[in-house]
């Protein structure tokens, strides 16, 4: 989909497909081999990301929610009314308390906010998995014979049964707490280690789905915007 | 007498090309998979031959949304997924636009380029909508757009964001007083009618790798449905969340997008089906690559035994 009202005859619009163009194909030069060029284009790819962080981060955050309210807390207490929005300034002292990590002395200043970061962390992942990990657990209970309308369903029985398996033979191999060598367990831990390479594989797969994504999606950025973009509203 | 030097010409031929290719060059199977790539973007787009389940369960959520609810659409996508967050967000917009559901677009702790891409994205599909059928999709009484939230501060995510999720499920207006143009929610028709979780039917994340906190806090905590639309990476790791009912749906990556458009019956071939045309060919090529790779490799075996 072209972009609705773009100028393909602006000077700006042509100047960022050329660069987007020439970008893309620098990035793509190194998987045929390193260069110099493609070094460089990273390093300002970098420096370019970190800038606009900061900035959003300070335009989008900290400004609005921090010290835009300190700004006109101040600014009522100049006209005389009473603010309490000016407290907010107090947050640098924790917010300071984080760089005390830097100086011997004071690193004893920043276990507290660490410690208080932990607490809250850890109090909110244990009810975080509790509300995740409970229904993984009763879902696990299937019945081994499905029955839909009366009948049996085929289809979701051998799905079930093949659930079972996979869970019970995945579980016995990372169960280390003591030898079992019986050929039955052996067996069983080998079912469990093909089931985990099928995994993988389907994992591998949708990874090099996903990689091969990000450079389609290239391809036709080239293709729409330069080819029947820019090169069409120029010759 | 003169079949035997026959058959040893024949074999070492076969010999010579299963040690060419066990050292192919990386460099010829990019170059290969460049060409077919770019000559793909001139077929036409292929059918899409049958949609999964957690794709249509994810089209039948959106389909049943009652008048007097909305769909909330954390769009926390931005230019390093939209290869495949794109197409997704797209079709799941033209959608909403074509149903007239109302909904609310977010970005909770992700990404703070976002909502600015959001934007763009829904003044083109809402200037397509007016384009096709006349009618025009206003901003502030059909859909709006809240802007980016970050989660803890300065974009960390994580266990903040649960704590962010829970504020945000309770009081909507209190987590974003105002939208992406700094205009006071309490002044936009829908936010008047939508100051919580219970006033959504459905919540959709469109990201990268959407975080778990969106199942546990919205799904187990508020019991409002979730639906992941994400990258085909993560689709494996989301999928036991869709077995146990956890998920309402998932679109994944590009192939999710596409069968999506296919449920749809756009008149016009989507991002999703488009991109999905050189992405058949691609993983052809590359499945073709890997028995060949086989194929040298097991002759190779032969040869030392």
């Amino acid at each position: 989909m072209l972009a609705v009202g773009a100028d393909y005859g602006d000077v700006f619009k042509i100047v960022e497909v050329v660069v987007g163009t020439i970008t893309f194909m620098i990035v793509v030069s190194y998987v045929f081999k390193d260069n110099a060029v493609y070094r460089m284009l990273s390093h300002i790819l970098l420096g370019v990301a970190t800038a606009i962080v900061i900035a959003i981060t300070w335009r989008n955050v900290l400004q609005p929610n921090w010290w835009g309210p300190v700004q006109e807390g101040f600014s009522n207490i100049r006209k005389g009314t009473r603010d309490w929005n000016v407290l907010w300034l107090l947050c640098v002292i924790p917010g300071a308390m984080w760089y005390t990590l830097y100086f011997k002395k004071l690193e004893w200043m920043s276990r507290i906010v660490f410690g208080m970061f932990i607490g809250m962390g850890a109090g909110l992942a244990f009810k975080n998995y509790l509300l995740l990990i409970v229904p993984q657990i009763t879902q696990s209970f299937k019945p081994l014979l499905a029955v839909h309308d009366g009948r049996i369903d085929p289809a979701t029985t051998i799905k079930n049964l093949l659930f079972l398996a996979t869970l019970v033979t995945v579980l016995v191999y990372f169960f280390f707490t003591f030898r079992m060598e019986t050929p039955l367990f052996k067996r069983t831990r080998a079912y469990g280690r093909w089931m985990m390479m099928i995994c993988f594989g389907t994992l591998f797969g949708y990874t090099v789905m996903t990689r091969m994504s990000y450079f389609l999606e290239r391809l036709r950025y080239v293709k729409l915007e330069l080819f029947e973009g820019v090169f069409k509203a120029m010759f | 007498m003169d079949s035997k030097p026959d058959s040893n010409t024949e074999q070492n031929r076969a010999r010579r090309l299963a040690e060419q290719l066990e050292r192919l060059d990386r460099r010829i199977i990019y170059g290969v998979l460049c060409v077919v790539a770019v000559a793909s973007f001139f077929l036409p787009p292929f059918r899409i031959p049958s949609v999964g389940t957690a794709t249509r369960a994810v089209f039948r959520m959106v389909e049943s949304c009652p008048d007097d609810k909305v769909i909330i659409l954390d769009s926390s996508w931005d230019m390093g997924s939209q290869s495949e967050n794109r197409p997704q967000f797209q079709a799941l917009v033209r959608h909403m636009f074509r149903r007239d559901i109302k909904f609310v677009v977010t970005t909770l702790g992700t990404t703070p380029f976002a909502p600015k891409i959001a934007q763009e994205q829904l003044d083109i599909l809402a200037a397509e909508y007016e384009e096709a059928t006349g009618k025009k999709k206003v901003y502030g009484e059909d859909y709006v757009n809240l802007g980016y939230k970050t989660a803890g501060g300065g974009g960390v995510v994580g266990a903040p964001l649960g704590f962010l999720l829970d504020a945000f499920a309770r009081d909507i207006h209190a987590i974003y007083p105002t939208d992406i143009n700094n205009t006071p929610v309490s002044e936009l028709p829908l936010m008047q009618k939508v100051k919580n979780i219970e006033q959504a039917h459905l919540v959709i994340c469109c990201t990268y790798q959407p975080s778990v906190e969106w199942i546990s806090f919205i799904r187990g905590q508020f019991g409002k449905p979730v639906v992941f639309s994400c990258m085909s990476i993560v689709v494996p790791l989301y999928a036991i969340y869709f077995d146990s009912n956890q998920l309402a749906g998932i679109m994944g990556g590009t192939r999710g997008a596409a069968e999506y458009e296919t449920l749809l019956e756009l008149e016009t071939v989507g991002e999703g089906r488009q991109l999905m045309t050189p992405q058949s060919l691609v993983h052809l090529l590359i499945i073709a690559f890997i028995i060949l790779g086989n194929v040298g490799y097991l002759s190779s075996l032969r040869r030392k035994r």
